[in-house]
Protein backbone atom coordinates (compact mmCIF):
# COMPACT_ATOMS: atom_id res chain seq x y z
CA UNK A 1 0.00 0.00 0.00
CA UNK A 2 1.79 3.13 -1.20
CA UNK A 3 0.07 6.14 0.60
CA UNK A 4 0.69 9.63 -1.48
CA UNK A 5 3.60 12.27 -0.93
CA UNK A 6 1.44 14.76 0.62
CA UNK A 7 -0.14 12.28 3.30
CA UNK A 8 3.16 10.92 4.00
CA UNK A 9 4.54 14.26 4.76
CA UNK A 10 1.34 15.02 6.84
CA UNK A 11 2.52 12.06 9.24
CA UNK A 12 6.32 12.44 9.04
CA UNK A 13 5.49 15.83 10.08
CA UNK A 14 4.29 14.68 13.39
CA UNK A 15 7.57 12.82 14.51
CA UNK A 16 10.52 14.37 16.56
CA UNK A 17 13.62 15.15 15.06
CA UNK A 18 15.42 11.47 16.14
CA UNK A 19 13.02 9.30 14.88
CA UNK A 20 13.06 11.39 11.40
CA UNK A 21 17.17 10.62 11.31
CA UNK A 22 16.39 7.10 11.60
CA UNK A 23 14.04 7.39 8.81
CA UNK A 24 16.29 8.98 6.48
CA UNK A 25 17.88 4.49 5.87
CA UNK A 26 14.67 3.86 5.29
CA UNK A 27 14.86 3.85 1.17
CA UNK A 28 16.68 6.52 -1.44
CA UNK A 29 13.36 8.36 -1.84
CA UNK A 30 12.84 8.90 1.80
CA UNK A 31 16.44 10.15 2.40
CA UNK A 32 16.06 13.29 -0.35
CA UNK A 33 12.21 13.92 1.48
CA UNK A 34 13.41 14.42 4.73
CA UNK A 35 16.25 16.53 3.73
CA UNK A 36 14.21 18.28 1.92
CA UNK A 37 14.17 22.32 2.74
CA UNK A 38 10.08 22.11 1.95
CA UNK A 39 9.77 19.04 4.24
CA UNK A 40 12.17 20.34 6.75
CA UNK A 41 10.07 23.74 6.84
CA UNK A 42 6.62 21.77 7.30
CA UNK A 43 7.83 19.94 9.73
CA UNK A 44 9.44 23.02 11.73
CA UNK A 45 6.11 24.95 11.48
CA UNK A 46 4.09 21.67 13.00
CA UNK A 47 6.67 21.21 15.64
CA UNK A 48 6.36 24.86 16.73
CA UNK A 49 3.03 24.48 17.36
CA UNK A 50 3.36 21.54 19.64
CA UNK A 51 2.95 22.51 23.50
CA UNK A 52 6.30 21.19 24.28
CA UNK A 53 9.64 21.83 22.57
CA UNK A 54 12.88 21.54 23.42
CA UNK A 55 16.39 21.52 21.72
CA UNK A 56 17.37 18.13 21.34
CA UNK A 57 20.97 18.05 22.40
CA UNK A 58 22.89 14.94 21.62
CA UNK A 59 25.38 14.04 24.20
CA UNK A 60 28.18 11.14 23.47
CA UNK A 61 27.88 9.99 27.69
CA UNK A 62 27.40 11.19 30.59
CA UNK A 63 29.82 13.90 30.07
CA UNK A 64 29.29 17.57 29.04
CA UNK A 65 28.61 17.67 24.99
CA UNK A 66 32.27 18.30 23.63
CA UNK A 67 31.18 21.64 21.63
CA UNK A 68 34.32 21.77 19.58
CA UNK A 69 34.57 18.42 18.12
CA UNK A 70 31.26 18.79 16.62
CA UNK A 71 32.19 22.17 15.22
CA UNK A 72 35.53 21.00 14.24
CA UNK A 73 37.21 23.82 16.41
CA UNK A 74 39.30 23.58 19.36
CA UNK A 75 36.78 24.17 22.28
CA UNK A 76 39.09 26.47 24.66
CA UNK A 77 38.42 28.79 21.50
CA UNK A 78 34.81 28.82 21.33
CA UNK A 79 33.12 32.25 23.22
CA UNK A 80 30.14 31.54 23.87
CA UNK A 81 26.07 30.30 22.34
CA UNK A 82 25.18 33.87 21.31
CA UNK A 83 21.58 33.06 20.25
CA UNK A 84 19.37 30.20 19.12
CA UNK A 85 16.56 30.20 16.96
CA UNK A 86 14.18 27.38 16.02
CA UNK A 87 16.96 24.81 17.18
CA UNK A 88 20.27 26.31 15.32
CA UNK A 89 22.47 27.82 17.66
CA UNK A 90 24.89 30.61 16.87
CA UNK A 91 28.27 30.73 17.80
CA UNK A 92 31.01 32.82 18.32
CA UNK A 93 34.60 31.53 18.12
CA UNK A 94 38.12 32.94 18.52
CA UNK A 95 40.96 32.78 15.72
CA UNK A 96 43.97 34.10 15.54
CA UNK A 97 45.06 35.77 12.04
CA UNK A 98 48.68 36.44 10.57
CA UNK A 99 47.18 40.54 9.40
CA UNK A 100 45.95 41.43 12.91
CA UNK A 101 47.67 41.65 16.33
CA UNK A 102 44.66 40.34 18.54
CA UNK A 103 42.57 37.63 17.60
CA UNK A 104 39.50 38.18 15.56
CA UNK A 105 35.91 36.52 16.14
CA UNK A 106 33.42 34.67 13.58
CA UNK A 107 30.41 32.98 13.76
CA UNK A 108 29.12 29.72 13.08
CA UNK A 109 25.63 28.54 12.53
CA UNK A 110 25.32 24.93 14.16
CA UNK A 111 22.35 22.16 13.77
CA UNK A 112 22.71 20.18 16.71
CA UNK A 113 20.20 17.88 14.97
CA UNK A 114 21.72 16.89 11.65
CA UNK A 115 25.38 18.30 12.76
CA UNK A 116 25.55 20.17 9.43
CA UNK A 117 27.66 23.74 10.21
CA UNK A 118 27.78 27.28 8.31
CA UNK A 119 30.57 29.08 9.04
CA UNK A 120 29.15 32.99 8.36
CA UNK A 121 31.95 35.06 6.64
CA UNK A 122 33.44 37.75 9.07
CA UNK A 123 31.92 41.47 8.64
CA UNK A 124 34.41 43.81 8.71
CA UNK A 125 37.33 44.63 10.77
CA UNK A 126 36.35 47.73 13.59
CA UNK A 127 37.57 48.37 16.24
CA UNK A 128 34.75 48.11 18.94
CA UNK A 129 33.74 49.35 22.86
CA UNK A 130 31.20 46.40 23.00
CA UNK A 131 29.25 44.29 20.47
CA UNK A 132 25.66 42.64 20.55
CA UNK A 133 23.95 40.02 18.01
CA UNK A 134 20.94 38.63 17.21
CA UNK A 135 19.79 35.60 15.69
CA UNK A 136 16.53 35.29 14.34
CA UNK A 137 14.01 33.80 11.43
CA UNK A 138 12.34 37.05 9.26
CA UNK A 139 9.36 35.02 7.69
CA UNK A 140 8.77 37.84 5.21
CA UNK A 141 12.35 37.23 3.64
CA UNK A 142 12.03 33.28 4.36
CA UNK A 143 15.72 33.58 5.15
CA UNK A 144 17.72 33.55 9.22
CA UNK A 145 18.97 36.69 9.52
CA UNK A 146 22.03 38.30 11.81
CA UNK A 147 22.37 41.66 13.28
CA UNK A 148 25.22 43.26 14.59
CA UNK A 149 25.23 46.43 16.74
CA UNK A 150 28.67 47.94 17.44
CA UNK A 151 29.82 50.13 19.41
CA UNK A 152 32.47 51.69 18.12
CA UNK A 153 35.92 52.67 20.06
CA UNK A 154 37.83 55.00 17.92
CA UNK A 155 34.89 57.68 18.33
CA UNK A 156 31.52 57.49 19.88
CA UNK A 157 29.52 55.91 17.19
CA UNK A 158 27.68 52.85 16.25
CA UNK A 159 26.82 50.86 13.52
CA UNK A 160 24.31 48.02 12.62
CA UNK A 161 25.46 45.01 10.43
CA UNK A 162 22.90 42.95 9.00
CA UNK A 163 23.68 39.02 7.18
CA UNK A 164 21.79 38.52 4.34
CA UNK A 165 21.27 35.52 2.23
CA UNK A 166 23.65 36.41 -0.50
CA UNK A 167 26.32 35.71 2.49
CA UNK A 168 27.04 38.95 2.84
CA UNK A 169 26.91 41.84 5.58
CA UNK A 170 25.33 45.00 4.83
CA UNK A 171 25.49 48.27 7.15
CA UNK A 172 22.33 49.43 7.55
CA UNK A 173 22.75 52.39 10.26
CA UNK A 174 26.26 54.24 10.63
CA UNK A 175 25.28 56.86 13.74
CA UNK A 176 27.58 59.27 15.66
CA UNK A 177 25.69 58.14 19.23
CA UNK A 178 26.88 55.54 20.96
CA UNK A 179 24.21 53.19 21.57
CA UNK A 180 25.14 50.06 23.53
CA UNK A 181 22.53 46.95 22.77
CA UNK A 182 22.55 44.56 26.03
CA UNK A 183 20.92 42.18 27.33
CA UNK A 184 18.57 39.36 25.39
CA UNK A 185 17.02 39.62 22.60
CA UNK A 186 12.97 39.10 22.23
CA UNK A 187 12.12 38.41 18.22
CA UNK A 188 8.69 39.08 18.35
CA UNK A 189 6.54 39.13 15.06
CA UNK A 190 9.12 39.87 13.17
CA UNK A 191 10.91 42.81 15.29
CA UNK A 192 13.87 42.63 17.61
CA UNK A 193 13.24 43.85 21.07
CA UNK A 194 16.26 44.48 23.14
CA UNK A 195 17.25 47.38 25.64
CA UNK A 196 19.18 49.93 23.78
CA UNK A 197 21.36 52.41 26.45
CA UNK A 198 22.93 55.22 25.06
CA UNK A 199 26.72 56.29 26.68
CA UNK A 200 28.42 59.53 25.91
CA UNK A 201 30.84 61.16 28.04
CA UNK A 202 28.93 64.47 28.00
CA UNK A 203 25.87 62.40 29.64
CA UNK A 204 25.40 63.14 33.00
CA UNK A 205 23.27 60.12 33.49
CA UNK A 206 22.68 56.63 31.29
CA UNK A 207 19.29 56.62 29.33
CA UNK A 208 18.02 53.71 28.91
CA UNK A 209 15.21 52.32 27.36
CA UNK A 210 13.64 49.22 25.62
CA UNK A 211 13.33 49.89 21.48
CA UNK A 212 11.20 47.68 18.84
CA UNK A 213 14.12 47.51 16.28
CA UNK A 214 12.19 46.10 13.30
CA UNK A 215 14.06 43.70 10.96
CA UNK A 216 13.71 45.58 7.76
CA UNK A 217 13.02 49.03 6.82
CA UNK A 218 11.98 49.27 10.06
CA UNK A 219 15.83 48.50 11.33
CA UNK A 220 17.20 51.58 9.98
CA UNK A 221 14.49 53.83 11.24
CA UNK A 222 14.12 52.98 14.52
CA UNK A 223 17.55 52.83 15.66
CA UNK A 224 18.30 55.94 13.52
CA UNK A 225 15.41 57.50 15.49
CA UNK A 226 16.31 56.78 18.42
CA UNK A 227 20.33 57.46 18.04
CA UNK A 228 19.22 60.76 16.67
CA UNK A 229 17.19 62.06 19.48
CA UNK A 230 20.10 61.04 21.30
CA UNK A 231 22.48 63.53 19.68
CA UNK A 232 19.63 65.77 19.69
CA UNK A 233 18.64 65.62 23.35
CA UNK A 234 22.26 66.32 24.43
CA UNK A 235 22.99 69.43 22.15
CA UNK A 236 20.17 70.73 24.14
CA UNK A 237 22.32 70.16 27.12
CA UNK B 1 -31.29 13.57 2.94
CA UNK B 2 -28.09 12.95 1.30
CA UNK B 3 -27.31 9.61 -0.45
CA UNK B 4 -23.92 8.70 -1.18
CA UNK B 5 -23.03 5.64 -3.60
CA UNK B 6 -19.83 3.92 -3.03
CA UNK B 7 -17.38 2.37 -5.51
CA UNK B 8 -18.98 -0.63 -4.71
CA UNK B 9 -22.09 0.12 -4.85
CA UNK B 10 -23.69 0.34 -1.06
CA UNK B 11 -25.65 3.49 -0.30
CA UNK B 12 -25.86 5.73 2.31
CA UNK B 13 -28.17 7.95 3.81
CA UNK B 14 -26.85 10.72 5.95
CA UNK B 15 -28.39 14.38 7.24
CA UNK B 16 -27.17 17.21 5.27
CA UNK B 17 -25.35 18.85 8.59
CA UNK B 18 -23.41 15.00 8.47
CA UNK B 19 -22.75 15.51 5.05
CA UNK B 20 -21.47 18.86 5.57
CA UNK B 21 -18.39 17.78 7.44
CA UNK B 22 -16.90 15.87 4.33
CA UNK B 23 -15.97 18.81 2.50
CA UNK B 24 -15.61 17.48 -1.02
CA UNK B 25 -19.38 16.13 -0.69
CA UNK B 26 -20.19 19.57 0.36
CA UNK B 27 -18.68 21.41 -2.55
CA UNK B 28 -20.29 18.62 -4.82
CA UNK B 29 -24.09 19.61 -3.17
CA UNK B 30 -23.38 23.19 -3.61
CA UNK B 31 -22.49 22.67 -7.54
CA UNK B 32 -25.21 20.29 -8.49
CA UNK B 33 -26.08 16.95 -6.93
CA UNK B 34 -28.51 18.55 -4.22
CA UNK B 35 -30.94 15.83 -5.14
CA UNK B 36 -29.58 13.09 -6.56
CA UNK B 37 -27.33 9.92 -5.41
CA UNK B 38 -23.67 10.99 -4.81
CA UNK B 39 -21.02 8.79 -6.15
CA UNK B 40 -18.10 8.24 -4.33
CA UNK B 41 -16.11 6.07 -6.43
CA UNK B 42 -12.38 6.30 -4.64
CA UNK B 43 -14.02 4.75 -1.61
CA UNK B 44 -15.00 0.94 -0.85
CA UNK B 45 -18.80 0.57 1.47
CA UNK B 46 -16.81 -0.66 4.24
CA UNK B 47 -14.30 2.58 4.64
CA UNK B 48 -17.33 4.90 4.14
CA UNK B 49 -19.07 3.82 6.35
CA UNK B 50 -16.63 3.91 9.12
CA UNK B 51 -16.27 7.31 7.60
CA UNK B 52 -19.99 8.09 8.33
CA UNK B 53 -19.64 6.70 11.70
CA UNK B 54 -17.00 9.18 12.51
CA UNK B 55 -18.64 12.32 11.20
CA UNK B 56 -21.96 11.41 13.08
CA UNK B 57 -20.21 11.13 15.98
CA UNK B 58 -18.28 14.60 16.15
CA UNK B 59 -21.29 16.49 14.32
CA UNK B 60 -23.71 15.10 16.98
CA UNK B 61 -20.77 16.04 19.78
CA UNK B 62 -20.42 19.53 18.63
CA UNK B 63 -24.65 19.64 18.40
CA UNK B 64 -24.96 18.63 22.17
CA UNK B 65 -21.93 19.83 23.80
CA UNK B 66 -24.36 22.98 24.24
CA UNK B 67 -27.29 21.09 25.87
CA UNK B 68 -25.38 17.68 27.82
CA UNK B 69 -22.12 18.56 27.55
CA UNK B 70 -19.94 15.67 25.91
CA UNK B 71 -16.99 16.32 27.51
CA UNK B 72 -13.27 16.69 25.43
CA UNK B 73 -12.57 13.36 27.41
CA UNK B 74 -15.26 11.33 26.51
CA UNK B 75 -14.48 12.70 22.85
CA UNK B 76 -11.21 11.47 22.95
CA UNK B 77 -11.64 8.28 24.48
CA UNK B 78 -14.53 7.16 21.57
CA UNK B 79 -11.61 8.27 19.22
CA UNK B 80 -9.10 5.63 20.42
CA UNK B 81 -11.55 3.07 20.28
CA UNK B 82 -12.57 4.09 16.66
CA UNK B 83 -8.69 3.83 15.44
CA UNK B 84 -8.63 0.46 16.59
CA UNK B 85 -8.11 -1.14 13.28
CA UNK B 86 -5.79 -3.33 11.14
CA UNK B 87 -2.81 -1.74 8.88
CA UNK B 88 -5.08 -1.94 5.37
CA UNK B 89 -8.02 -0.36 7.00
CA UNK B 90 -6.42 2.39 8.49
CA UNK B 91 -4.55 3.23 4.93
CA UNK B 92 -7.78 3.18 3.63
CA UNK B 93 -9.27 5.74 5.92
CA UNK B 94 -6.37 7.84 5.38
CA UNK B 95 -7.11 8.14 1.55
CA UNK B 96 -11.06 8.25 2.02
CA UNK B 97 -10.52 11.33 4.78
CA UNK B 98 -7.76 12.85 2.44
CA UNK B 99 -10.37 12.45 -0.80
CA UNK B 100 -13.34 13.28 1.08
CA UNK B 101 -11.39 16.23 2.94
CA UNK B 102 -12.26 15.73 6.49
CA UNK B 103 -9.23 17.42 8.27
CA UNK B 104 -10.32 16.50 11.68
CA UNK B 105 -10.30 12.45 10.55
CA UNK B 106 -7.35 13.21 8.44
CA UNK B 107 -5.27 14.54 11.61
CA UNK B 108 -6.58 11.85 13.96
CA UNK B 109 -5.61 9.07 11.42
CA UNK B 110 -2.33 11.09 10.73
CA UNK B 111 -1.40 10.89 14.14
CA UNK B 112 -2.13 7.79 14.74
CA UNK B 113 0.41 6.05 11.94
CA UNK B 114 2.93 8.59 13.17
CA UNK B 115 2.75 7.15 16.60
CA UNK B 116 2.90 3.53 15.17
CA UNK B 117 6.02 4.38 13.55
CA UNK B 118 7.61 6.06 16.20
CA UNK B 119 10.39 3.81 18.15
CA UNK B 120 9.83 1.12 15.27
CA UNK B 121 13.43 0.25 13.16
CA UNK B 122 13.70 0.98 9.68
CA UNK B 123 13.34 -2.55 8.77
CA UNK B 124 9.90 -2.54 10.45
CA UNK B 125 9.08 0.95 8.53
CA UNK B 126 9.49 -0.82 5.30
CA UNK B 127 7.66 -4.05 6.10
CA UNK B 128 4.46 -1.26 6.78
CA UNK B 129 4.99 0.58 3.55
CA UNK B 130 6.21 -2.54 1.41
CA UNK B 131 9.05 -0.39 0.86
CA UNK B 132 12.28 -2.18 -1.14
CA UNK B 133 15.16 -1.36 0.42
CA UNK B 134 17.95 0.32 -2.05
CA UNK B 135 21.04 1.05 -0.67
CA UNK B 136 23.52 -0.86 -0.39
CA UNK B 137 24.87 -2.32 2.98
CA UNK B 138 27.49 0.50 2.79
CA UNK B 139 25.62 3.04 2.40
CA UNK B 140 23.63 2.23 4.65
CA UNK B 141 26.08 2.13 7.38
CA UNK B 142 26.79 5.86 6.44
CA UNK B 143 23.81 7.04 7.10
CA UNK B 144 23.19 5.62 10.37
CA UNK B 145 27.63 7.19 11.23
CA UNK B 146 26.21 10.74 9.97
CA UNK B 147 23.22 10.62 12.67
CA UNK B 148 24.72 8.03 14.75
CA UNK B 149 23.19 9.95 18.16
CA UNK B 150 19.71 9.28 16.80
CA UNK B 151 20.28 5.83 16.36
CA UNK B 152 21.29 5.34 20.40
Amino acid sequence: MNLPEEILEKILSRLPTKSLLQLRCVCKTWRTWISHPLFVKTHLRFQLELPEMGLLYPRKSDHDLDLGSHLGISSENIVAILDSCHGLLCIVYRFHSDHFPKPLQELILWNPCTGQCNHIPSPVFVSYKSYWFCFFYDSDADDYKIVRILTLQTMDGTRVDVFLKSNEWRTVVETHASVIASGSAIHFNGNIHCELKAETSWLISTMSKVVAVGNKNNLTRTVRNYADSIVLHTKEL
Amino acid sequence: MITLRSSDGETFDLDEVVAVELLTIKNMMEDCCADSVIPVPNVEGKILAKVIEYCKKHVKSTAMAEEHAISDADLKAWDSDFIKLDQATLFDLIMAANYLDIKSLLDLLCQTVADMIKGKSPEEIRKIFNIKNDFTPEEEKEIRRENQWAFE
